[in-house]
């Protein structure tokens, strides 16, 4: 499957629209959440009628990648009734988009237990995961990626690392991986101690999967560190980022913020001080990019230089 | 560890608070109490506590914010939430809380349902102006579900689009019209327009003038949001006459006093909007579900049978037995596998013979048959229900009849009512009902079973708790226990089920001791059923006797018979005749008590085709076969029999027909029964349900309407359309008008509305005595006499059947304990049934293969308008 290389671009995420000068950036890639505009999956329609018109500005100005966190994609209903099935594959295709990548989470028709259910790192999830993960990819018809998730504790009944899990998955479905750099960061806060090691996982996954790179912030509260999107990116996840990119060519690299008033150095910003670290984050990263892959390897520049 | 086991387990300690609770601060007892694979989970998300609940407090907040979601769907119900005074943080916190932390994640229109139903619960809301505005919002919802099911071939915005390019006419001619299932009405009582103009500004301080309204909710197309327009009385009328389709010329006629031009006006107007549409664009699901054997169908597709070939051949499944008797100008057939039946008209008969046995070439039965009638349909009309098949050769192999059956068992899964049994006290039990319910698109029949009612406390709370946020929805529950003894919260929450409970193991014909937690049950209102396996002494009336009277004093529903032929003959020397005469005893029991069934064997809804049978238990010996299909045979006459071809509403549709909401006397005047939020009321005569219906906003959700119908498949009729239309507080029972199983004063009021049948075979003054009996004290009661269509022309004559039950009447209600209040004399003009489907108007019930009713009225012995009059008599309980 081809994977353009599109650049740096950002998270379309509901929390900044109508205040984030989307239109004036030069974004390589626009990463669209589809749980997040599309219609409820038990009426109809496909997309929501509030979010018709954005989507379709949007989809004439950037390039749409998609991304989800609820599809149901890995849970035990049936794949056919879940929300990936019936809504993601649909807008997929209505927004031409060139990958789409999913968290490896449970979750089947509910919502709010995702993010507190990563997959069961067990060699029989793996032949279960890879067989649902596979049979999705042909029904988008493009690359699927799995992004690897933050998490407070793992499943009960994991008996191998992550990423050997994650590695497994991918070697049996022939999907791919969508890397978030800061998710390995706060894995690594939270569960160093047990053994989580982000060298270790990178030196296991295979690089040459990776379709796309997550970058955030996040924060420490009452002992635990958050992945919650809503500071700048991390300092220690920029020289991972650099290390990443030295070693594979991902599609892009996207910029996740979930909020109109960033934390920074103990304060939080208002909506103008929010969009100038979110402006200088996208700064750096294009200089990461550049410094790796060249001046003219973005979508934006190409045609610049030509 | 089984991943599907902990991710059972870990939504299990998220929606239950004891058990998280336990999890966090181990050392309770409740986790011993589990077996070892589930400990095992339970220990390990123990032993990160901080973790733990870290995730425990993200899915709570997860909730409440996706609750704050789905209000977003429904403006109006979110402007009056976050108007109030409330928080709407912990509004929306406390219904996550009230709904056991359901998560609906991506079915945000159920979530909705739940929440708007949940605040038209506050007394905050219980304003009626704001009741109007949530019930408008509860009828969007609806909509939107019903249309995720199945969206209509032609939305409205095209449907406007394709009127205009015909020239925006109606065609006068032939062309009938029918409502776009994208639209729908609601009724509101106060003017809601400047609500609906402004539904993120208004200000809900702001007095809503006091008005009925008719609202149209329609969606233009799939993508767009939902629009709002008033209708007019006149607009209303008519776009509810056509949610079956109508020739345009029939419209003034259903109308007295309309004109064609006006009407013409009217549905231009509907057509322009796309609302109303030609019939042939739009594809309705049938009542009676099409042919499914072409197997790519999908729901709401109308699929025309395809016309088997003349040389292919066809034969009656060998498990078919056709029926000698003839009823009603028909011939039933039996098939044993599936023990369901259908009707086949009487002419047709002479090639059932043919059919049966070997298979038969499609050619030869056309040349031998097809003069008999509609041979075709008939074929296409027997394959569908599984009872015929088709196959290139002139020969069966068991393996291809093996195959062709596993074919038609797979068919019918998706056009019956899915039955689903569970037991409580296994420790799986409770993931598997939620897990069920909470995916099953349509109502389950549900039975539960569990030693004793007290264990399983929280679990009946919690299920209650969501049927009443509309979260999971049972066509039926029923629970079978060995022990009722429990307390009031229980009993509550059973009631709030709409549960009956089956005691086991009761001594037939009656026990010789007091049975504990009986009395408070029946007290409470519950049905409450006895199972009992009586032996041969069931053929004597005494024992009869003995067991009615038991049952009658203890006030209880009815009786579940256990008969097994092994256990009555075990010699099995038992013969057609002595199994004839025990189903007749039974029967026998049935018209004397009301609600009895053979518990092992189908029920009258798997018999005639509607839900799914159970799995057999009495080991399929011969002997037990012969006698199960003797029950099938002899039930199945019974069945037929019942139907009659008077004319009186046997759909729920034709029903709202023969009293017009706007003229319906008690739900427009509930205080004439003195009605109040939280009556409970008893519908004597019930049938399909629709006074229950109209009487149901009265009382409101903390209120009751028991129904009570003697024919089980009307009572399974009106709780079907009861469900369809999210109805929480109507419990329809099969039972008997003369033997009303409730106790002594448990009722606030009780009704009755019959067309005279009652009196005429002389049990109105049996009934009067039971209402009289079930209502309170200061309670009322009220007898509603219909006299159905008379023709205007006719009214000077006198009303022989009116003036006859007039003086029946008021002899029964001349008792020392009622004292008539009031007695009103009213009803409507209609039109005459000229245009309407004969098949909604007759009383059928067994599924037939060819439906003589299936004609639309043409003509009429008394054209012109018709008067319906009814007499009600509404008496105080002293």
């Amino acid at each position: 499957m081809n994977i353009p290389q599109l650049g740096v671009g950002l998270q379309f995420n509901p929390e900044l629209i109508g205040w984030f000068p989307f239109f004036e950036q030069p974004l390589d890639a626009l990463e669209v959440l589809f749980d997040s505009f599309m219609t409820p999956l038990d009426g109809p329609g496909l997309i929501s009628p509030r979010w018709v018109e954005v989507m379709h500005q949007i989809a004439a100005r950037f390039p749409i990648v998609g991304h989800s966190n609820y599809g149901g994609d890995f849970g035990f209903n049936e794949l056919t009734g879940t929300s990936a099935a019936r809504r993601h594959v649909p807008l997929a295709k209505r927004f031409n988009v060139p990958w789409v990548s999913n968290h490896c989470f449970y979750s089947d028709a509910s919502w709010c237990n995702v993010w507190s259910s990563p997959l069961q790192f067990s060699r029989a999830e793996a032949v279960r995961v890879a067989a649902r993960a596979r049979a999705l990819q042909e029904m988008y018809g493009v690359p699927l990626g799995h992004e690897n998730a933050a998490y407070y504790r793992t499943c009960p009944g994991s008996e191998m690392p992550e990423e050997e899990f994650l590695a497994r998955v991918l070697d049996l479905s022939d999907t791919y991986l969508h890397l978030d750099i800061h998710n390995l960061f706060a894995n690594e806060l939270n569960h160093g101690a047990s053994g989580y090691s982000v060298r270790r996982f990178l030196a296991t996954i295979p690089l040459d999967r990776i379709i796309c790179i997550h970058m955030a912030g996040g924060r420490w509260i009452d002992g635990q560190y958050h992945d919650l999107h809503d500071t700048q990116v991390a300092e220690a996840v920029w020289d991972l980022l650099d290390y990443v990119l030295s070693r594979t060519r991902p599609g892009a690299v996207i910029l996740e913020y979930e909020t109109p008033a960033l934390r920074h150095n103990e304060r939080t910003l208002d909506t103008q001080g929010t969009i100038e670290l979110i402006l200088a984050d996208l700064e750096r990263a294009r200089a990461s990019w550049d410094r790796t892959y060249g001046a003219a390897s973005r979508r934006t520049t190409l045609r610049e230089v030509a | 560890m089984d991943a599907r086991l902990v991710w059972d387990t870990w939504r299990q300690i998220l929606t239950d608070d004891q058990l998280a609770e336990d999890v966090l601060h181990p050392g309770g007892e409740k986790l011993n109490d589990l077996d070892g694979a589930r400990f095992a989970i339970l220990a390990d998300y123990a032993s990160t506590p901080q973790a733990t609940a870290t995730n425990i407090g993200m899915y709570r907040r997860g909730l409440v914010r996706n609750a704050l979601a789905a209000l977003s769907l429904v403006p109006l119900s979110r402007r009056l939430l976050y108007q109030s005074s409330l928080d709407p943080d912990a509004v929306a916190a406390d219904f996550t809380r009230a709904t056991s932390y359901a998560d609906h994640g991506p079915n945000l229109w159920r979530c909705a349902a739940g929440l708007v139903a949940y605040l038209a619960a506050r007394p905050e809301f219980a304003a009626h102006s704001w009741q109007d505005v949530l019930a408008l919002d509860a009828a969007t919802i609806a909509l939107a579900r019903q249309l995720g099911a199945c969206a209509p071939d032609l939305w409205p915005e095209n449907a406007a689009t394709r009127f205009a390019a015909r020239g925006a006419r109606l065609d006068q001619g032939s062309a009938r019209f029918v409502t776009n299932r994208a639209a729908t009405v609601a009724s509101t009582h106060h003017d809601l327009t400047p609500w609906l103009e402004n539904p993120d500004g208004f200000n809900t301080s702001q007095e809503l003038e006091p008005a009925a309204r008719h609202w149209l909710i329609y969606l233009p197309t799939a993508g767009a949001a939902y629009d709002y327009a008033e209708f007019s009385e006149r607009a209303f009328n008519i776009f509810t006459h056509l949610s079956v389709p109508r020739n345009v010329a029939d419209i003034p006629r259903a109308f007295p006093g309309l004109s064609q031009t006006a009407a013409l006006k009217v549905m231009t107007g509907l057509a322009e909007l796309g609302v109303v549409v030609r019939a042939e664009d739009s594809v309705r699901p049938e009542v009676t579900p099409a042919p499914t054997h072409q197997g790519t169908q999908t729901i709401g597709q109308r699929v025309k049978p395809a016309k088997t070939p003349d040389d292919a051949f066809v034969m009656l499944d060998p498990a078919v037995d056709i029926l000698d008797a003839e009823i009603g100008q028909h011939r039933l057939l039996c098939h044993s596998l599936l023990e369901i039946g259908v009707a086949v008209p009487s002419a047709l008969s002479p090639c059932l013979s043919a059919l049966n046995g070997r298979p038969i070439a499609v050619g030869a039965l056309r040349a031998a048959f097809g003069h008999l009638g509609p041979l075709d349909k008939m074929l296409a009309s027997l394959r569908h229900h599984g009872f015929l098949h088709v196959t290139l050769e002139g020969k069966l192999s068991a393996e291809e009849l093996a195959r062709l059956r596993r074919d038609v068992a797979q068919d019918r899964m998706s056009n019956v009512r899915r039955a689903l049994a569970i037991d409580l006290d296994s420790p799986a039990s409770w993931d598997q009902l939620h897990a069920n319910l909470e995916t099953s698109g349509a109502a389950l029949e549900v039975l539960l079973h569990c030693k004793r009612l007290a264990c399983h406390k929280q679990a009946l709370a919690v299920l209650a708790r969501l049927r009443q946020a509309g979260t999971v929805r049972m066509h039926r529950t029923v629970i079978q226990t060995d022990d009722l003894t429990c307390d009031a919260h229980t009993r509550q929450s059973l009631l709030c089920l709409g549960a009956s409970v089956v005691l086991r193991d009761v001594a037939w014909p009656a026990p010789d001791h007091a049975i504990p937690g009986l009395a408070d049950m029946v007290r409470s209102r519950v049905a409450v059923h006895a199972l009992m396996r009586p032996d041969l002494s069931i053929l004597s009336q005494a024992a009869r006797d003995r067991a009615l009277a038991w049952v009658t004093s203890g006030f209880i529903s009815g009786l579940w018979l256990r008969l097994e032929a092994v256990a009555l003959w075990p010699v099995q020397d038992a013969s057609q005749d002595d199994f004839a005469a025990l189903f007749g005893a039974v029967r026998a029991l049935e018209s004397a008590m009301g609600d009895v069934r053979i518990e092992n064997m189908p029920s009258d809804e798997v018999l005639l085709g509607n839900t799914q049978p159970a799995a057999r238990t009495d080991g399929g010996s011969a002997f037990a076969d012969r006698f199960r299909r003797a029950y099938l045979h002899q039930r199945l006459c019974f069945l037929k029999s019942c139907e009659g071809d008077n004319i009186w509403s046997q759909t729920p549709e034709a029903e709202e027909k023969v009293v017009r909401a706007a003229e319906d006397l008690l739900p427009n005047n509930p205080d004439l029964l003195r009605l109040r939020p939280g009556s409970v009321v008893v519908d004597v005569c019930g049938g399909l349900g629709r006074v229950a219906r109209r009487l149901a906003p009265a009382v409101g959700q903390d209120g009751l309407i028991i129904s009570i119908e003697m024919l089980r498949c009307l009572s399974d009729r009106a709780r079907q359309t009861a469900c369809e239309q999210h109805f929480l507080n109507l419990d329809f029972r099969p039972g008997l008008a003369q033997r009303l199983p409730l106790p002594d004063g448990t009722a606030d009021a009780a009704v009755n509305e019959w067309t005279g049948a009652i009196w005429e075979l002389g049990l109105g003054p049996a009934m009067v005595g039971e209402m009289a009996r079930v209502v309170r004290p200061g309670g009322r009661i009220a007898v509603t006499h219909r006299l159905v269509r008379m023709p205007l022309t006719r009214l000077g004559q006198p009303w022989v059947q009116y003036d006859q039950i007039y003086t029946w009447m008021r002899a029964a209600f001349a008792r020392s304990d009622l004292k008539i209040v009031a007695e009103r004399v009213w009803g409507q003009t209609i039109a005459s049934l000229l245009g309407e489907n004969a098949t909604a108007w007759r009383k059928q019930y067994v599924p037939r293969i060819a439906n003589p009713l299936d004609v639309t009225y043409e003509s009429e012995d008394s054209p012109g308008p018709h008067a319906d009059i009814y007499l009600t008599i509404i008496a105080d309980r002293q």
